[in-house]
């Protein structure tokens, strides 16, 4: 397991090494929207909204965002640049005449795109704090390691997406099917309780779901039942979908003998 | 002890049989090479060996050790040049050498003066820290193999490493393939240029549909099959019938390709004054080569040349 580690590591430097070259417009692209949204639509909306669950609606989203950060920093990392790894530059391929297998090389990029993905959502929370929407330092650690959960479940979910798709036209469906419905009916807009109950908990298979209402939690509190189903939630999902991408990744690439 | 053994090695994609039952033995220091046209299952072959792709049947063993559990544990010893160029485009010259090591677990101060030396002797060291996209396409291969040397290999796997090169470039990497083959390195080859296997290669299989038709040292299986010496001589089409009928009279085993006429024989240049007597526009007595028995073989069985 360490050995294992140790390998995918060896990936996640390699993609961190090209990510020092081009990180301002890496980072301007995965947290320019959610910033966007969150004045956008908490200030402008906000106006008309008087109080989401006792706190102002800016307030309400601001914990989605870290969330929608981390979402959309993972995705496009291991949809886009995953792909282009994979498909049309042949880096796996070079990376499998080594002693990486193919294993070690998706779970490398998975890690990556959560460190993207935690990242981002990391500079939305420095934002955050600026804007005097949060102040609760000490859960910092938490939500960090909340986002990380998330951005390797998203990352795992795109990597299997990008292990199936035959071009770049695909990722159409994935962000407009799967990204596009995982930002408004999780509960980072709008409390859940609104929708019909069957569409709600339909929403509950997606990880989204479980780390928006954790961040909600670290940041005001309440019932502690939602962020506990959502942990574990999260601690079963990371594995499996890691595990799928794996299987999808080699069939793609490995042809069965 | 064998660097590579393959018995009855097979390996099927669906229905399709690459490579179908091949047996084949490389010693340690050697160069060896599969020739054989595009879709002979040379590639198939060579990832097999690599760790790449798992055998749907037979046993192959690399390094003593079976290629189907040990496939980490080999390629930790291999050094890959493959078909189709898959460096890393989003690092500089220098980091793809770097890198590369990495995933070796080099460390680092070994893997930096590794790749110095490396750039040395693919003559790189202008183009050390630029991206790829600047780099013509013979440093690329040369790049390439200078990856794959990064690990100091046991092995070293060439999938047709000079393909798609001008003839410069491909003598430059040719004259580093021997300097490596003097320092003792065992290689494996596919290519299908004839000179490119009579260059370097101790022995060659030649391959076609998935089977090995002949194996043996270059030298041999050209002797063996083709004889020691060749006329060849080109003419102009409409003198072809009459040229035909002339050679046949000569009583000599030819072979024709086109408007090319192959004249096998002993003694070459006995027979090249009645050649020069007759109407043609070239005409060279010369020994023959492994290019003559791949032509040979592939007007009887060689698919798609």
């Amino acid at each position: 397991m360490t050995a294992r580690l140790l390998r995918a590591t060896r990936v996640w430097q390699r993609n961190f090494d090209v990510f020092k070259r081009y990180y301002v417009a890496s980072i301007v692209g995965n947290i320019g929207e959610p910033i966007l949204y969150l004045f956008g639509i908490g200030v402008g909306l906000g106006a008309l909204v008087k109080e989401v669950e006792g706190v102002s609606y800016l307030a309400f989203i601001a914990p989605g965002m870290l969330a929608a950060a981390s979402m959309n920093a993972a995705a496009f990392e291991c949809t886009f640049g995953a792909y282009t790894r994979m498909a049309e530059q042949k880096t796996w391929d070079g990376m499998l005449a080594t002693p990486l297998s193919l294993d070690d090389i998706v779970l490398g990029e998975i890690m990556w795109g959560a460190t993207k993905g935690t990242l981002a959502s990391f500079l939305m929370l420095v934002i955050l704090i600026l804007a005097g929407l949060f102040d609760k330092y000490e859960e910092i650690p938490l939500i960090m390691l909340n986002m990380f959960a998330l951005g390797a479940s998203i990352a795992a979910i795109a990597i299997c997406y990008s292990a199936v798709s035959r071009s770049y036209e695909f990722f159409n469906f994935f962000f407009t099917l799967f990204l596009t419905p995982m930002l408004l009916f999780t509960g980072i807009y709008f409390p859940l309780d609104r929708l019909p109950p069957w569409f709600s908990s339909f929403f509950m298979i997606f990880p989204t779901t479980h780390s928006v209402a954790i961040n909600r939690f670290l940041f005001y509190g309440g019932d502690a039942l939602k962020p506990i189903i959502g942990s574990l939630f999260l601690l079963a999902f990371v594995p499996i979908a890691v595990m799928i991408a794996s299987r999808l990744a080699k069939r793609r690439l490995i042809p069965a003998p | 002890m064998n660097v590579v053994h393959a018995e009855s090695l097979r390996r099927s994609f669906g229905k399709f049989t690459a490579v179908d039952g091949i047996d084949f033995s490389i010693r340690h220091g050697e160069c060896y090479g599969f020739l054989g046209p595009n879709g002979a299952g040379k590639t198939t072959t060579v990832m097999m060996v690599q760790g790449y792709l798992p055998p749907t049947d037979g046993s192959l063993s690399v390094f003593g050790m079976d290629v189907r559990n040990y496939a980490l544990e080999i390629k930790a010893k291999l050094g890959v040049v493959s078909q189709e160029g898959n460096l890393d485009r989003d690092l500089t010259v220098m980091q793809n050498l770097v890198t590369y090591a990495r995933y070796f677990n080099i460390p680092k101060k070994t893997a930096l003066s590794r790749a110095e030396e490396l750039i040395g002797f693919f003559k790189l060291e202008s183009r050390k820290y630029v991206q790829l996209k600047t780099l013509s396409g013979g440093m690329l291969r040369r790049l390439a193999i200078a990856r794959a040397l990064i690990n100091n290999p046991d092995l070293l796997i060439l999938d047709e490493p000079t393909t798609g090169l001008d003839p410069q470039a491909r003598h430059m990497i040719w004259r580093r393939l021997l300097s490596l083959k003097q320092q003792g390195v065992t290689m494996i080859l596919t290519t299908h240029y004839m000179e490119e296997a009579e260059r370097l290669c101790d022995r060659v299989a030649i391959m076609n549909r998935g089977t090995v038709l002949m194996e043996g040292k270059p030298a041999e299986l050209v002797k063996n099959a083709m004889g020691e010496e060749v006329v060849e001589v080109r003419v102009a089409v409409e003198e072809e019938k009459n040229f035909q009928s002339r050679v046949r009279s000569l009583g000599v085993k030819y072979e024709q390709h086109g408007e090319t006429f192959y004249l096998y024989t002993q003694d070459g240049k006995g027979l090249m004054p009645s050649v020069l007597e007759m109407n043609h526009s070239f005409a060279v007595h010369r020994r023959t080569t492994l290019e003559d028995l791949f032509l040979h073989l592939s007007g009887r069985s060689l698919s798609d040349l």
